[in-house]
């Protein structure tokens, strides 16, 4: 359990961690920034004790100063000279305070740089002190006695301009790096959480659009929470595809199964037919039926095929007013003896690279569909567009509510005004025309026209071959 | 008309029982196998057999098999019962010498019309009125003998490619249609997902060109085939 909670907070592995951890951390630096900048940032001159080696730099200066002083006497102007060449030897800042006098020997240039009153203030002090100021740091005092005259000694340097000098000056400038430099941090907070979850909400996508391979495969790899729910997705999608592959591996064993007792029904019938029943109309209509079945069936393995992926794709490339001429006729053909009649229009003489089976039957399920249930006219219109083709199926008939429009490309679905034999085939038609363009990695939509009907737009890509 | 012998190769029995109940009143004789390897041994055993019906889905040697083994001697024409719905069967089928093709189930008049028709291509080209020799370049047709020949070598043309070679030799240089070449040779209207003419063309271009590698055979935008003279 111990194990466990601790676990929990390791950032690498843990989403609870690394909030909690960053948080946390977070706070902290803020906090203790905010009381180190605060006190960079006073003007205001600290007291403390001074420690050991201020105080043996102190004793040092202080003794140097009494030997040398010792050896002859000195006027005031030599002292100060003395004062100074100590000071550059020892790299220090040396002030010599005379409280019989009330005045002040410095080792440094800048005595109006200084405002010696802090020093001053300690001059009843027994006990030696480092003195903080925003710009240097002195320690004394320390009493010595030069030329028979009582002084104070302080030493001390300037500080070099530290990094927020700039900042007392321009607090603005200050206040947009602590902005810029938080909001990067808490950017790369955020985008540390978010980005999985980005990856997952792609796979979801994926998968709300039927593609039941969708995996999130990044997300899953990951060791923390989100890490978890990319595999639990991912076992779902499993779940699901063996679900629905199942069920769609049954509707095509079935009809597998039916072929055969089919086809020796329709032997038996043609041996009924041949024993003097020709035109028994039971018989004919039996005949028919099965042929029904028999189209059926067919319809359904060839959609399994296309939705199991399993296609096999022929690239083959010919003329598209070849590869089309049969179909139209036919189409006409049969649209004629409704009295109904189809338009084509070509874009001119183009070589397409498609799989002809597949795009055939695509076209010709749409075509077969528009001629059901077109009043009087038909349109076929092809356009290239780039390197890819638009096609549209047009017809006069009576369109499609708009809410059903996008399920028409789904199997077995009828309009439910026209749930009859009369107008309807096998109902996988256009779920098969939308398999064999998605096999070919086209696009099939449709939607109502204007002036009445329903037009489908199939859109193939990058098909049109120059033929050099 | 002499009564033409039947081989059927078919594993499911009920169904090849059926089919004999029903072909051999229309004056067919029919020999039934249930196996690839025992349909193979009939076909190849010396008895003539005017046509074989050959299913796909047979068990361990599936009907592919069977024919691809049965062209390397025997050019017996085979109509192929393939499985509704596998549209690879096919193209399989006749890339490997099949003469025809018919998805099973099939309705039992498309079936006996298909034997008809193959039978007639068969027996109709001797006796047609075309009974001479016909020659281009190189290559001989003898209609009386059903044998043609590149260079004085012999082609192993099945019936159906010896029927399609000598249709384009007597329209040497003109156009023949696709559909004109389906309702000649294959008996029936072209329909728009029939692959059948274009692969006995080129199964036909293929045997030419192991022999002499010239294009004979030109493809016309798609609508038909044209046979030329080698320039």
């Amino acid at each position: 359990m111990r194990g466990s909670w601790l676990s929990r907070l390791n950032p690498l592995n843990s989403l609870f961690g690394r909030i909690f951890l960053w948080f946390w951390l977070t706070t902290v630096i803020m906090l203790v920034t905010t009381i180190w900048i605060s006190r960079q940032m006073t003007d205001q001159i600290r007291y403390e004790p001074a420690r050991k080696f201020q105080q043996e730099r102190l004793q040092q200066s202080a003794d140097k100063l009494q030997r040398l002083a010792g050896r002859r006497r000195h006027d005031s102007a030599q002292l100060d000279e003395l004062l100074r060449r100590v000071g550059m030897r020892e790299h220090l800042g040396l002030m010599l305070l005379s409280p019989v006098d009330g005045k002040a020997l410095l080792s440094f240039p800048g005595s109006d740089r200084l405002d010696l009153a802090p020093f001053w203030a300690l001059q009843d002090q027994q006990a030696v002190f480092s003195i903080d100021g925003p710009v240097w740091q002195f320690t004394g005092p320390r009493a010595l006695i030069l030329e028979d005259k009582r002084y104070l000694l302080f030493v001390g340097r300037f500080k070099p301009p530290g990094p927020f000098l700039f900042a007392r000056q321009q607090p603005w400038l200050m206040g947009l790096v602590i902005l810029l430099t938080s909001a990067g941090l808490c950017a790369l907070l955020a985008w540390s959480l978010l980005r999985p979850i980005g990856n997952l909400r792609e796979a979801t996508r994926a998968m709300a659009r039927g593609d039941l391979q969708a995996r999130a495969v990044k997300v899953a790899s990951r060791q923390d929470e989100v890490g978890q729910l990319g595999r639990e997705f991912n076992h779902m999608a499993e779940q699901l595809q063996r679900l629905v592959d199942s069920q769609k591996r049954i509707l095509a064993d079935i009809s597998h199964e039916l072929r055969s007792p089919l086809a020796r029904l329709q032997v038996a019938i043609g041996i009924a037919q041949q024993e003097g029943n020709e035109d028994s109309v039971h018989l004919l209509r039996i005949e028919q039926e099965a042929g029904r079945i028999d189209r059926m069936l067919e319809d359904v393995l060839t959609l399994a095929r296309l939705d199991s992926g399993q296609q096999h794709l022929h690239w083959e490339i010919q003329s598209l007013e070849a590869l089309l001429g049969q179909l139209c006729d036919d189409i006409r053909f049969e649209a004629r003896a409704y009295g109904k009649e189809l338009t084509v229009q070509y874009p001119g003489e183009i070589k397409v690279r498609v799989d002809i089976r597949l795009f055939l039957s695509a076209l010709e399920n749409v075509l077969r569909n528009a001629l059901k249930y077109a009043r009087a006219r038909i349109g076929l219109t092809i356009t290239a567009s780039g390197n890819g083709l638009a096609i549209r199926i047009l017809d006069d008939g009576p369109g499609v509510a708009d809410d059903q429009l996008s399920r028409l490309f789904d199997p077995f679905y009828r309009v439910s005004s026209a749930r009859n034999r009369e107008t309807g085939g096998t109902g996988l038609g256009l779920a098969i025309a939308a398999g064999a363009i998605a096999s070919q990695g086209g696009t099939i939509v449709a939607s109502n026209r204007a002036e009445g009907g329903l037009c489908v737009a199939i859109h193939l890509a990058s098909v049109q071959w120059d033929a050099d | 008309m002499a009564q033409k012998s039947l081989l059927l190769i078919d594993d499911d029995t009920e169904l090849s029982a059926l089919l004999k109940n029903y072909l051999e009143p229309q004056g067919y004789r029919l020999t039934m196998a249930h196996t690839g390897p025992a349909g193979l041994d009939l076909a190849t055993g010396g008895q003539h057999f005017d046509l074989i019906l050959l299913d796909v889905m047979l068990p361990e040697t599936d009907g592919f098999e069977v024919l691809k083994t049965l062209r390397r001697t025997h050019l017996t024409p085979v109509l192929m019962l393939t499985a509704r719905g596998d549209d690879f069967d096919r193209i399989l089928g006749l890339e490997l010498g099949a003469d025809d093709y018919l998805p099973k189930p099939f309705n039992s008049r498309e079936l006996s019309a298909r034997i008809k028709a193959i039978c007639r291509r068969m027996e109709l080209l001797p006796a047609s009125s075309q009974q001479q020799c016909l020659a281009i370049d190189e290559l001989l047709l003898d209609p009386a003998t059903q044998k043609a020949s590149v260079q004085g070598r012999e082609l192993a043309l099945t019936g159906t490619e010896f029927a399609m070679l000598h249709l384009l030799m007597a329209n040497q240089g003109k156009l023949v249609s696709k559909q004109h070449l389906s309702e000649k040779i294959m008996g029936r209207r072209l329909s728009a997902f029939d692959r059948s003419i274009d692969m006995h063309v080129s199964n036909l271009r293929r045997k030419l060109a192991d022999v002499q590698p010239k294009e004979r055979i030109r493809t016309l935008r798609g609508s038909g085939y044209m046979l030329v003279e080698i320039r």
